[in-house]
């Protein structure tokens, strides 16, 4: 474990969280996102995991009275597929991966706002739900549902 | 809740009671949840009656909570009543209070809140609140770079944050299979009381340190800001730091209290049992310990019950209950303890006191014989114990399924030879005779 590193590392850190805040700031703003909004970051490397977190959307909606969905991302292609599988009417936002990876720093720092989700694990320093897949009947579904959209059960299928 | 929240409950309890906020009131406390049995208990101390409890769940509305019927929302606050006060204790509370004032609730004049629970979100991005965090990282790498100076070669740092005993006996108990697997010879467990202190040693740790909350609460902050989260440090609990959300998946598909270390936290292969404590059995110190305490409370071996009625993370028992089970044992032939500190936690009537140390705690169980207990974190710890041990659960909803079904010791696997025994509101005397029947 190297301590030696750390300060630098923490520097670099606060940096990018700083910038975080303006990238989120900026977003509100260029977006028109209100309170009543939902910020989700497609950004996990696993497509299973993104397939999911759109499909489940219209049930997020229905649960959460929220009002509109942005579904955010860096990844390549990531406007096609979510217009082929999100089943609820999203704006899509394509962000750089810097922008992405400063305001997930910034979410580690503090929880600065209840409007987001992160659909990935690593991206946020969090224990990996996704390690309970197999055990029992546990499935990436009851993942992204569940632990990553706080539904209260895998919402039907979608046909 | 945390004992600072039960202090800020209690704080706002009483504030409202002398500015005569519930005279001539329906009270309602929105939500079923834990605090809100805390907010019940303390409100009936007070000699303030809940008229209704409100939730939003479908599965709890209808039921009820300690003989307080649960209702919707809509259902029992509409029309609007201006002799209405709704207390909150969620961290939902900006939604509730939303829901409310649709009904035309005021925030301040009928809508309270009792529990501010903020912690680490704040829709907050001014500098001071960016810089207040960032003071927050900066202390927890002040922490991290004092434990390293004193542990220099440890690979792994296990943070248990806080002071409950059950979730601590919990984290604990896959360590050894997790260090093997992952081929880590050297670790530290930190704690954050000398409670958990000793039930850590009980698995036969001797790399524990205990750190203050304040610190803990730093560490945690640090480790997930500076990316060491699930590396190098890792949080021993599901719900702590905000970032991590396993303990949202808790009570589904069987998934139990222990599925989210072994499986969740540590990635154990399926079927990876927690470890049962060695404790200092058969020690010197064990045996003078346990002989001195019962000499000195003229308790008998084989033939001692301890009840433990007190539990500070769930519902309490009506006290009548047990006394009916402390009659029902002194009939039996048993002397029967109460484990409490003797002040807050008086004995039951009949029982003696007994408060006994945690890390001879399996031997003072095995010499007195029997435990009847609430489930409680002192559960875990004691629920290896070779003696009889009947633990009575609160009929209530722990996420998606039933309290007993997330944290029964059985399914947890902590221990097989426990009998747990559902309480319901209707066949309390029925339970009763069930606990105590031979």
């Amino acid at each position: 474990m190297g301590k030696e590193s750390s300060e630098e590392l923490i520097e670099e850190a606060i940096n990018a969280a700083d910038m975080g805040r303006k990238y989120w700031i900026r977003l509100l703003e260029e977006n028109n996102i209100t309170k009543r909004d939902m910020v989700i970051f497609m950004v996990n490397s696993e497509q299973e995991y993104n397939y999911y977190t759109l499909q489940y959307l219209k049930d997020l909606k229905r649960n959460s009275k929220i009002r509109n969905i942005f579904v955010v991302s860096d990844l390549h292609g990531a406007a096609k597929y979510v217009e082929k599988y999100a089943t609820e009417k999203v704006t899509f936002i394509g962000c750089m991966h810097e922008e992405v990876e400063a305001i997930c720093r910034l979410y580690m720092l503090y929880k600065f706002t209840r409007q987001i989700i992160i659909n990935t694990y690593d991206g946020t320093s969090d224990v990996d739900a996704g390690r309970l897949v197999g055990v029992g009947d546990i499935s990436v579904k009851d993942i992204v549902a569940v632990s990553i959209l706080g539904l209260p059960k895998v919402p039907d299928e979608v046909k | 809740m945390e004992a600072n929240m039960t202090m800020q409950m209690k704080q706002n309890i009483d504030r409202l009671a002398c500015n005569g906020d519930f005279e001539n009131k329906r009270v309602v406390v929105f939500g079923s949840n834990q605090a809100a049995e805390e907010i019940v208990d303390y409100l009936f101390e007070k000699s303030v009656k809940v008229d209704m409890l409100v939730d939003n769940s479908e599965k709890k509305i209808g039921s009820s909570m300690k003989g307080i019927d649960i209702a919707s929302p809509e259902e029992y606050l509409r029309p609007f009543q201006d002799n209405t006060i709704v207390l909150i204790a969620s961290k939902y509370y900006a939604e509730m209070a939303l829901q409310l004032k649709a009904m035309g609730y005021e925030e301040g004049v009928h809508i309270r809140k009792v529990v501010e629970y903020t912690g680490h979100s704040s829709s907050s991005l001014s500098d001071e609140e960016f810089d207040k965090r960032f003071e927050i990282v900066k202390q927890g790498e002040i922490c991290y770079n004092r434990v390293l100076n004193i542990y220099p070669d440890v690979e792994k740092i296990f943070a248990c944050p806080l002071t409950i005993l059950g979730d601590t006996y919990v984290s604990v108990a896959c360590i050894h299979d997790y260090v093997k697997k992952e081929n880590i010879n050297d670790y530290l467990i930190l704690v954050v009381s000398k409670p958990c202190y000793k039930v850590v040693s009980l698995f036969g740790f001797d790399n524990i340190m205990q750190i203050t909350p304040s610190e803990m609460g730093a560490l945690v902050q640090f480790s997930i800001f500076a990316n060491k989260a699930n590396k190098e440090i890792i949080n021993l609990h599901h719900r702590i730091p905000y970032t991590c959300r396993i303990g949202d998946i808790g009570n589904y598909r069987e998934v139990n209290f222990m599925d989210h270390f072994r499986y969740s936290m540590f990635g154990l292969p399926e079927g990876t049992l927690p470890e049962k404590p060695k404790g200092f059995r058969g020690t010197k110190e064990s045996k003078e310990y346990v002989e001195t305490l019962f000499k000195d409370n003229d308790l008998i071996y084989g033939k001692t019950a301890i009840l433990i009625p007190y539990a500070n993370t769930l519902s309490q028992v009506p006290v009548g209950i047990w006394e009916k089970i402390t009659e029902r044992l002194i009939d039996l032939g048993y002397t029967v303890c109460t484990n409490c500190d003797g002040n807050s936690q008086p004995p039951i009537k009949g029982t003696k006191a007994l408060f006994f140390d945690l890390t001879y705690g399996l031997e003072t169980l095995e010499a007195a014989g029997l435990l009847i207990g609430l489930r409680c974190g002192l559960c875990d710890v004691l629920s290896t114990a070779d003696c009889r041990k009947i633990i009575l659960y609160p009929d209530r909803i722990y996420g998606p399924d039933t309290f007993m079904k997330f944290f029964s010791i059985k399914d947890m696997q902590l221990a097989e030879d426990v009998e747990e025994i559902l309480m319901k509101n209707e066949d309390c005397v029925q339970w009763v005779k069930k606990a105590v029947k031979n």
